[in-house]
């Protein structure tokens, strides 16, 4: 396990290392964290471990029923890099409304990001609407699969919506979920 | 304001009384005296009366503005994958002209792969987008960078425009664009002053001068080419009076006309008068005020005209329908001219371009706005989601904008291949003509927005909106919610538990014995629950939810998003339930999301008639059921469209875009069903006949064939599916047992963690049972740390 936490922060180191020589050059969107929200593909092995080999016989089932997805490496589009930046800055302004309707924008562009609905959460939940903030965590952290940053963030914010909500149990649950992605 | 026009009024009087009083005394002088001050009286206090019909109506709202309903705008970005067809197709639906000089906003010319657009400003909730004259370039997959032709900068995102989709207009559906003086061009005042009414500065109300030369050049012109009302009187006559003709109402208009002019400036009469003027008509919508006018006629903003558009309008005034340049262009040519020839009589266009101006053919757009009906469905939907925070009244006079989630593109996509697919299936099943009837909803995979709805087989007729009110009984679309509420129980059953597939008999309620069969009369026996899922079994399925309680299936139901009453009868299990396409539409919708309900909105966002943000709608969700169980639940309803009930959909689609989705359909196939979601839409269909007769269509011959046309069409992605993190695949075989992937026939399904079968499958050799407990021991070693 050890091993395969080593080669996944080598992937991870690389990849982000990569990212910063991406074609484009854009601003890095202060939203979202930089290199740590690149997703690799390669952190996928650690969920599922197997202990022989399975490349060297031919597939008896060709078909692809129920077969797991292979996860599609998603870079953020820059429309959506360009409507959280916009979203941010209506943010800092404390044009909270406007922030949404921008990430809802860009929900429409990139619709399974988990970085968008976890600024809607933060903007939730900075309003006061903790049951919605609640929920737009989850989904975040459902959409985030291999990113652990992101979920580490969506637990620490699930944590104090709970927290808002009187549910203490449930939100050092969920503190214990954030430590554990540390 | 009121007061000392009274007084004045009665200053003018009195002394006359008092003179008439000293000279004589006789009874009928007194008699006439008192009937003077009658008189007077009664008219003091009817023009007072008058006094406050002006100033109020004036002072108020003064016209009831209809709300406007725009679809979704199109965000262009680098990356987007529309074809260059597509582009124009969309710049044909936002009405945008070519045009190689872009002279106006709202214009494009092409080059090569390059367009080069002047696009529109406009007001959205969130802020404005300003025009700006952008190159868009196009490569074999799409956009591939936008730039901004005055800085050469590259555009991350550049929204456009948005598409009216139609109205809600007052009673006496009068359209008009409020427009203010000063974006008014001065030609349009300048030739409206010198044809209508050439002392309008000058006067009070009424001219007698006018209205003698009008009678003096309409005699010696031997037409009539001269109103002899001023402006201001034919402002009253509009904004306050009927269009009775009589003396009683000329002598009203005149001093009502008097009236507005001692309250207001030239200027403010001006305004009103510009935006009031009736200018067309287009089926059942009067056109008026120029504003509007403009666009109706030019597709421009009135500031953007030129001489001969503003001459034809004005040209206009005098009769809308018999110089209607769009079915007597000559007419309204020749009109335009006298009004240009009039103009630099006056001196206020030099004859220069006057002569230009008549160079000009009609010059009409061949663009007409949106029809209010349009997209009746849709109207109707919107309608009844703002109704809920706005006052009938508002909604027709305030003049809203209301910002739908409606994608023209795939609202018009839909209809399209809906109408189409309709009548070729009437056809082919032999039913009666013109009978087979249906409805659509489509919606945002993740966000519920509903992007497209049709509501009869002809979309575009308005009347019964079969996708909110046609509330047929589901049939087997209701499986999933079963199906659903055993893998929520995964200490209980996976997708590999067996399920008997054999005769039930059950007492109804009425003490009827209920005995359900299978919809090819044959008992399957023990069957895999994913497996009576894609088949579509009854008897699994009713055994299997008499086994859940039907009262949890119900329960269900309702977090998936039910709101309707649900009898928790066994027949419930079969789809007894009876719910319209958009109710289906939400319960799909929190499968589609992944175990995260999202009310369907129809409605973003809603401005004033300033633009100010009034309200918005936003995306909301709410975790009601295991995101796991759904996982679960979602992969066996991919299966259903693999090898299922749902499998000829992938004549359609490529089989990469792994679609998840269930056919219904209801007792001597009276309702054809069909709901599921690719990447990106969601969409279900039903079709039956309204008299509620058998169709002959089965969910898969019927509904299916629609979905996947439609589908096929508008989907650009296939479903991806997240993986919770306590759902692991394994192998098992077909009657449940774990097996690995040397078995034949052994196939690797998601289980929760820890519900995966342990019993191995006979398959299974020495060999690998060994390595098996060798690695589970390795596996339980290493999660032990």
């Amino acid at each position: 396990m050890k091993i395969q936490l080593i080669a996944i922060v080598v992937v991870g180191i690389t990849l982000s290392a990569c990212a910063d020589l991406s074609m484009y050059n854009q601003t890095p969107a202060p939203v979202r964290g930089s290199a740590d929200d690149t997703r690799y593909p390669s952190s996928q092995s650690s969920t599922a471990a197997k202990t022989y080999p399975m490349e060297e016989h031919p597939s008896v089932n060709e078909d692809t029923r129920f077969k797991p997805a292979e996860t599609i490496e998603n870079t953020q589009n820059p429309a959506v890099v360009a409507l959280l930046d916009s979203a941010y800055q209506q943010r800092e302004q404390g044009q909270l409304d406007i922030a949404i309707s921008k990430l809802e924008r860009a929900v429409r562009i990139s619709p399974r990001d988990a970085s968008i609905w976890h600024q809607m959460a933060q903007i939730r939940h900075q309003q006061g609407l903790y049951e919605t903030s609640l929920s737009l965590a989850k989904k975040s952290n459902l959409l985030a699969e291999s990113n652990k940053a992101l979920q580490q963030q969506n637990w620490s914010l699930m944590a104090k919506n709970y927290q808002k909500l009187g549910q203490s149990k449930a939100a050092q649950q969920a503190q214990l979920n954030a430590a554990r992605l540390y | 304001m009121v007061k000392p026009k009274k007084s004045a009024k009665s200053r003018k009087t009195s002394p006359r009384k008092k003179t008439s009083k000293q000279k004589k005394t006789g009874l009928w002088t007194r008699f006439f005296i008192k009937l003077s001050i009658l008189f007077i009286v009664i008219s003091a206090i009817y023009i007072v009366y008058l006094d406050r019909i002006v100033v109020n109506q004036f002072e108020g709202k003064r016209w009831a503005l209809p709300a406007h309903v725009y679809a979704n705008p199109v965000e262009l970005y680098q990356g987007l994958a529309m074809n260059t067809q597509q582009f124009e197709s969309l710049l044909t639906d936002l009405s945008y002209q070519h045009s190689r000089q872009l002279t106006t906003t709202g214009s494009y010319y092409r080059s090569g792969g390059v367009y080069t657009v002047k696009t529109r400003p406009f007001n959205f909730w969130d802020g404005s987008e300003v025009s700006k004259t952008i190159k868009v370039k196009f490569n074999q997959h799409g956009i591939r960078a936008i730039t901004d032709k005055a800085t050469g900068k590259e555009l991350a995102l550049l929204r456009l425009d948005p598409v009216k989709v139609g109205s809600f207009y007052p009673s006496h559906k009068e359209d008009r664009l409020l427009v203010k003086l000063e974006d008014v061009p001065k030609t349009l005042i300048d030739g409206l002053i010198a044809i209508e009414d050439r002392d309008f500065y000058q006067h009070v109300g009424v001219s007698a001068k006018s209205i003698l030369r009008a009678f003096w050049i309409n005699v010696k012109a031997g037409q009539v080419v001269q109103g002899g009302s001023t402006l201001t009187q034919q402002l009253v006559k509009n904004f306050y009076l009927t269009s009775e003709r009589s003396l009683w109402r000329k002598i009203k208009e005149a001093l009502m006309a008097l009236l507005l002019e001692s309250h207001y400036e030239k200027n403010e009469i001006l305004e009103a008068y510009l935006n009031e003027v009736f200018l067309g008509q287009d089926g059942d919508r009067s056109i008026n005020g120029f504003g509007m006018a403009s666009l109706f006629y030019f597709n421009k903003p009135l500031i953007e005209l030129k001489p001969h558009h503003v001459a034809l309008l004005v040209g206009l005034v005098k009769g809308p329908s018999y110089y209607d340049p769009r079915r007597s262009p000559a007419r309204a040519v020749e009109r335009r001219n006298l009004v240009l020839d009039e103009m630099t009589r006056l001196g206020v266009l030099p004859e220069r371009q006057a002569s230009i101006a008549k160079g000009f053919g009609v010059d009409i757009s061949p663009f007409k706005q949106v029809r209010s009906s349009r997209f009746p469905a849709l109207l109707d939907l919107v309608k009844r989601q703002i109704s809920l925070d706005y006052q009938e009244e508002d909604i027709r006079t305030e003049g809203l904008n209301i910002f739908s989630t409606l994608d023209y593109t795939i609202q018009t996509t839909a209809e399209r291949l809906f109408k189409k697919q309709l009548e070729s299936l009437n056809k082919r099943y032999g039913i009666e003509k013109g009978k087979l009837q249906g409805a659509m909803v489509i919606t945002r995979r993740e966000s519920g927005e509903i992007v497209a709805i049709i509501g009869d087989r002809n979309p575009q007729y308005s009347g019964f909106n079969r996708a909110l009110d046609a509330i047929r009984p589901i049939g087997s679309l209701v499986k999933p919610a079963v199906y659903l509420t055993a893998l929520s129980q995964p200490s209980l059953y996976n997708l590999t538990s067996t399920i008997d597939d054999s005769a039930i008999n059950l007492k109804q309620q009425s003490g009827e014995l209920w005995s359900p069969q299978n919809y090819d009369k044959v008992e399957h026996g023990q069957v895999p629950l994913h497996l009576a899922l894609a088949q579509s079994y009854n008897l699994a399925t009713v055994r299997l939810g008499m086994q859940l309680k039907v009262a949890n299936v119900k329960r269900t139901l309702e977090k998936l998003g039910v709101r309707r009453e649900i009898k928790p009868y066994p027949s419930l299990l079969l789809g007894s339930l009876a719910l319209s396409p958009f109710e289906v539409a939400q319960i799909y919708q929190t499968l589609a999301g992944e175990g995260f309900y999202s009310q369907l909105r129809s409605i973003q966002s809603v401005t004033s008639s300033e633009h100010a943000a009034l309200q918005r709608y936003p995306l909301s969700v709410q975790a009601v059921v295991n995101p796991s169980a759904v996982y679960l639940l979602n992969t066996a309803l991919q299966n259903v469209m693999y090898e299922g009930t749902g499998r000829s959909a992938y004549q359609y689609l490529p089989r990469e875009y792994k679609l998840a989705g269930k056919t219904g359909t209801t007792d001597d196939l009276r309702d054809s069903w069909f709901a599921g979601f690719s990447g990106d839409y969601l969409a279900v269909v039903w079709l039956g006949l309204d008299d509620n007769k058998p169709s002959k269509l089965t969910g898969a011959t019927g509904a299916l064939n629609v979905w996947s046309t439609v589908m096929a069409a508008v989907s650009k992605q296939g479903v991806q599916l997240t993986q919770p993190e306590d759902v692991e695949y394994n192998w098992a075989d077909p009657s449940g047992y774990r097996a690995n992937e040397f078995c034949t026939n052994a196939v690797q399904y998601p289980f929760i963690r820890g519900s995966a079968p342990t019993e191995l499958s006979p398959c299974v050799s020495e060999v690998s049972r060994t390595l098996e407990r060798a690695s589970r021991w390795f596996d339980g070693l290493l999660n032990g740390r």
